[in-house]
């Protein structure tokens, strides 16, 4: 069990245990989940209320699947608990991975010293501004260029009287 | 990532390219690295050979080259057509009618 | 056309930022070569052969005059003097060190360009029509929406780090496809749906490569504000479940084909019913913003008509050959070849790079554009200006009149570059290039794609020449493999293999005697690829092996 090294604090307890399997029959609440990155989301659709948090696996930082994974949690089935991406990731996708869904990446503690709490900020500063909409988020590149110009499309327009 | 473990078959050499530049490179007599060719050291002595790799290996850990690995040679030329195309550049470069 | 506005500027000069940070990063240590190389592929940086090369992306093949001055200006600064122009209209420079890249894209960054995702597992540059906005053909002008795309793909939260690269071309003509919709991992067609209105066929899993595959149809019309939220749930379906264990069979085509189209198709809708399309699609709003930055140019009334004959003979024929007709009477789409016979096909120097600037200012509302056919154009020309148009041209060395004819060669680097090339593909086309030297010979030839490949990757379209030659190499030996018939338009097909491969020598003459048998075959306005069609592949195998 690598050290749990959450670059954004969250809540998470740093000891979490992590099941690998699965048992979709509880109904007790569950601490965290941990999926590989072909997870059939189905699978686990009904139990997704009771999960405190997820754990996605990035075996490679090149496997870009868990991205998919986190939007359809948040997006399609509407899951709002913990979402962490977990393995192989570099500062360069920080961003990426918060605008998927993502509150966290953990990564083991050893590639801290590499790439350094700083550099996983720094990267994340790099960006304020996405062009997909629906990826804009507080935390990351907050602002949308396609609705930032809609918007100032539409105070211009507001401006003339006569298009109220 | 080097793929340095050597199989390989007659005299070794070492290449790779300069992290900077781009430019290939072969590891010479003394263990620096040389842009052309005829410096190399090619080795069938596999105590030099895993000298060639240490150094090699090194090399790329204080990022003076990347992508170090061993070719065959035959008659002082690399076997692989690939490798003989790097010793010598490009048989046609635009650069050249400029 | 588009210029960016601020949002666009900040966006990629932060990208700009965020690179010379990696290779900073990657100079002193802190990211090993295995972490820096997708990040440097993604900013179109790749290791070759002798050295790096740095791929610039040309968006849709369109370049302002100042843009192709500043191509010049790389390629005179931190270059060896001139660049290449690839099939997929984005342009290479051989010899760029690492230390000056940052520079590189600063000073791209300065006109509004960059080299992202020009490589990498991504969504690539987005391909189009050479003559959008120009042709008569056209249904719409497909740039808007290339450039839509361009925007959509850039930096892709998702979409980034895909099971392999991801290409999309566009064309606003089906019935002329001067884009090659059917070998892209995406193509679009704008087409018309039953009410007149203007929307697009979408068509997956094509590719060239090891694993050639003529795309099909995905979905037959697809309205306008239905297109992002469609794409992003056919990238989510290819990015879930396209192959990841094995590198030659991760694109799109292989999942495909492994799924079946219905199949696809039906994963694809799935996806796209849970979409909340609304938050993904791009209004009319917007999408009428970046069309207007590609509105017509005000077109002059008053020109006269051109009289050809009292012009030179030379210019009589590369009018003839490399100037095509314009949607607007008066006017006229000038090709400029890049294929003098005795340098690789697509290179450019700096030199002309800055003359066929000015040419652009002085006659072409200051736009060129780069075709796949590795050659440029200037879209929109005075048919009175033509004459001073050539005149430029011959002073900068870049009149071949060759256009679509046998000396206009695609040609991949090969092995004087490429570092994963088996065999050289240069020299076979500056060989044939010779050997058909003839103008008269040329024309009566007739229109005839050559395209050559320096190993199974296929960059030179090789499948979908009309002569697709494959180099390889034997124990240090280079031969070739002939391929015929191949189609690279809205009739799209994948060239027969031939037998046995040839020695460069050998191939040439047995170039020559396919052609030579075309000539005696050909019935009345017959191509060399009706023929080939009407009479069969053994015949025409028969005529290349004669000699042998
Ligand atoms: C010199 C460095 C280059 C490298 C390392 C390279 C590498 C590759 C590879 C590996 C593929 C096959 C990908 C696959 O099937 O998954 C490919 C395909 C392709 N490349 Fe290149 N290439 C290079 C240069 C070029 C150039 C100069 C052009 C244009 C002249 C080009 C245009 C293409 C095109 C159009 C394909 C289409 C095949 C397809 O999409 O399946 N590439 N390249
Ligand atoms: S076809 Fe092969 S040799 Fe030619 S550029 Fe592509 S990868 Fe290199």
């Amino acid at each position: 069990m690598p050290t749990l090294e959450l670059i954004r604090p969250t809540g998470v307890e740093a000891d979490a245990t992590l099941p690998l399997d699965f048992d979709a029959s509880r109904n007790d609440d569950i601490e965290a989940l941990r999926l590989p990155p072909d997870a059939d989301l189905s699978q686990i659709e009904d139990a997704l209320p009771r999960i405190k948090s997820i754990f996605v696996a990035f075996d490679a930082f090149t496997d870009g699947r868990g991205f998919s994974l986190a939007r359809l949690l948040r997006q399609r089935y509407g899951y709002d608990g913990l979402l962490v991406a977990d393995g192989q990731l570099i500062p360069d996708q920080f961003a990426f991975a918060l605008q998927c869904g993502f509150d966290a990446v953990r990564v083991a503690e050893g590639e801290l010293k590499r790439h350094t709490p700083e550099a996983w900020t720094d990267a994340l500063d790099a960006f304020d501004l996405t062009y997909q909409r629906g990826y804009a988020v507080a935390a990351g590149p907050a602002t949308n260029i396609f609705d930032a110009r809609l918007t100032a499309m539409e105070a211009g327009q507001t401006a003339d009287p006569f298009s109220v | 990532m080097s793929t340095l473990k050597h199989k390989g078959k007659g005299p070794q050499a070492m290449t790779a390219n300069e992290l900077r530049s781009g430019l290939s490179v072969w590891m010479t007599k003394d263990f620096g690295w040389s842009r052309d060719y005829r410096d190399a050291l090619l080795t069938e002595d596999e105590a030099t050979i895993e000298r060639m790799d240490e150094v090699a290996r090194a090399a790329e850990l204080v990022n003076d080259v990347v992508g170090a690995y061993f070719i065959d040679t035959v008659d002082g030329k690399p076997a692989r057509y690939r490798e003989r195309f790097r010793t010598h550049g490009p048989t046609y470069d635009t650069a050249e009618l400029i | 056309m588009y210029r960016y506005d601020e949002f666009d500027a900040t966006f990629v000069e932060s990208r700009v930022a965020q690179f010379r940070g990696q290779v900073e990063r990657r100079l002193d240590g802190r990211l090993s070569e295995a972490e820096f190389r997708p990040l440097r592929l993604m900013n179109g940086l790749y290791l070759q052969l002798h050295a790096y090369m740095l791929r610039v992306a040309v968006p849709y093949g369109t370049l302002r005059s100042d843009q192709l001055r500043m191509l010049a200006h790389l390629a005179d600064r931190y270059d060896k003097g001139y660049g290449h122009v690839t099939t997929r209209q984005n342009m290479q420079f051989n010899w760029p060190k690492l230390e000056d890249v940052p520079d590189m894209l600063s000073d791209l960054a300065s006109v509004e360009m960059h080299a992202i995702q020009t490589s990498g597992n991504c969504i690539r540059n987005v391909t189009c029509d050479p003559y959008a906005g120009a042709a008569a053909d056209e249904i719409e002008d497909p740039r808007p929406l290339a450039e839509l795309l361009r925007q959509w793909s850039m930096l892709h939260p998702e979409f980034s780090f895909l099971p392999r690269k991801f290409k999309i071309a566009v064309t606003g003509a089906p019935t002329h496809d001067r884009a090659m919709v059917r070998a892209h991992d995406i193509g679009i067609e704008v087409v018309r749906g039953v009410e007149g209105e203007v929307g697009y066929h979408i068509i997956v899993g094509g590719g060239l490569g090891r694993t050639p595959v003529i795309g099909q149809t995905l979905r037959v019309f697809c309205p306008k504000d239905e297109l992002l939220p469609y794409l992003e749930a056919t990238m989510r379906v290819y990015n879930r479940f396209g192959r990841r264990d094995n590198k030659y069979k991760a694109r799109i085509k292989i999942l495909v084909r492994e799924t079946g189209i219905e199949e696809f198709r039906f994963l694809v809708d799935e996806e796209f019913k849970a979409l909340p399309a609304s938050k993904i699609m791009v209004g009319q709003a917007e999408r009428d913003r970046i069309a207007a930055y590609f509105a017509p140019p005000d077109y002059a009334n008053d020109i006269k008509a051109f009289d050809l004959s009292a012009q030179p003979e030379a210019f009589r024929k590369w009018v003839d050959t490399n100037v095509v007709p314009h949607i607007q009477p008066g006017y006229a789409i000038v090709n400029i070849s890049l294929k003098d016979p005795d340098r690789a096909p697509g290179d450019i120097t700096a030199d002309q790079m800055r003359a066929v600037a000015d040419l652009a200012d002085a006659h072409s509302i200051g736009e060129i554009r780069t075709t796949h056919q590795q050659n440029m154009v200037l879209a929109h020309v005075r048919q009175d200006e033509l004459r001073a148009v050539w005149d430029g041209l011959v002073k900068a060395d870049l009149e071949d009149a060759n256009i679509n004819l046998i000396g206009d060669i695609i040609c991949c680097p090969g092995m004087d570059f490429c570092a994963l090339a088996t065999a050289r593909s240069i020299p076979v086309s500056q060989a044939i290039a010779e050997r058909f030297n003839d103008h008269a010979r040329q024309q009566a030839i007739g229109e005839m794609q050559i395209k050559i490949s320096g190993c199974i990757n296929a960059c030179g379209h090789h499948h979908v020449g009309h002569i697709g030659i494959l180099g390889l190499e034997k124990a240090g030996v280079e031969f070739y493999q002939v391929t015929l018939g191949g189609d690279a338009t809205q009739t799209a097909a994948i060239g027969d293999k031939m037998g046995a491969g040839f020695s460069q020598d050998e191939l040439i003459d047995g170039i020559e005697r396919i052609v030579d048998f075309y000539m005696g075959q050909r019935t009345e306005g017959e191509r060399f690829l009706d023929t080939y069609r009407r009479l069969g592949t053994p015949a025409f195998k028969e005529a290349l092996y004669a000699d042998a």
